[in-house]
């Protein structure tokens, strides 16, 4: 794998979604990853033509992300850094990617 | 944050009854500072209603924005703040206590709000001496 590619997801794809790009884009910095990390946001409805990784975002839209990618990780608070960091080691480490 | 609010889009200690009333009340900020038109008001109301509360993206804080479709005339920001939390139906993150109305006029622009909002909200003593400002001076923008 060259690229990981990961959507952060929102309802409008403009406002929320940017600020969790951001944040998980800091978060994916505290791995030493093989591979690059590419993280893009987008609203629920573009996101279904997309094809990705590992979509990040909130539990509104956790149900119907699934449907569509099966790798979702739900955020509660997108401001707190160390829930980002420990949701992302989670999934990192049940995917064996380090 | 300095460039996108001003005395006149803050009102703090505020009193409403529903979530929906709070975020009137923000997007009403702008409206009478002539940044907004008053659709923009209700289609941040609407996206809660069609997509669910989770703009409350950490406790107690809610970020109400839309897209801009025309209904932007200038890049501002509204903080209301509240006396008595209330409930978005977010249940990590209730009872909101902040309110941000983000207006961007467009999607490239909405990304340099969203940053000061974040840079803002980052420190979490920014967010307690907001929550508890009586005066613009006691935020310390």
């Amino acid at each position: 794998m060259k690229e990981f590619k990961v959507l952060t997801v929102c309802g409008a794809g403009v406002g929320t979604s940017t600020l969790l790009r951001m944040n998980i884009n800091d978060a994916f910095k505290s791995f030493q990853l093989p591979f690059r990390v590419k993280v893009e946001n987008t609203s629920l409805s573009r996101a279904k033509g997309t094809s990705c990784d590992l979509i990040v975002t909130f539990e509104s839209f956790a149900a119907e992300a699934h449907k569509f990618c099966p790798d979702v990780i739900v955020i509660q608070n997108l401001m707190d850094k160390k829930e980002l960091i420990a949701k992302i080691q989670d999934y990192l480490t049940g995917k064996n990617l380090i | 944050m300095k460039d996108y609010v001003s005395v006149e889009t803050i009102a703090l200690k505020q009193c409403v009854g529903s979530w929906e009333e709070a975020v009137r009340c923000a997007g009403r900020l702008l409206e009478e500072a002539g940044t907004i038109k008053d659709a923009y008001t209700n289609a941040m109301v609407t996206l809660v209603k069609e997509l669910g509360p989770y703009i409350v993206v950490m406790p107690g804080v809610a970020l109400a924005h839309a897209r801009p479709a025309g209904n932007v005339w200038k890049n501002s920001i509204a903080i209301i703040t509240l006396e008595e939390g209330v409930n978005f139906g977010n249940e990590s993150n209730d009872p909101v206590f902040i309110v941000f109305a983000v207006a961007a006029r467009n999607d490239d622009e909405h990304l340099d709000l969203f940053q000061a909002v974040a840079e803002f909200l980052e420190k979490e003593e920014n967010v307690e001496r907001l929550r508890k400002a009586r005066t613009f001076q006691e935020i310390g923008f």
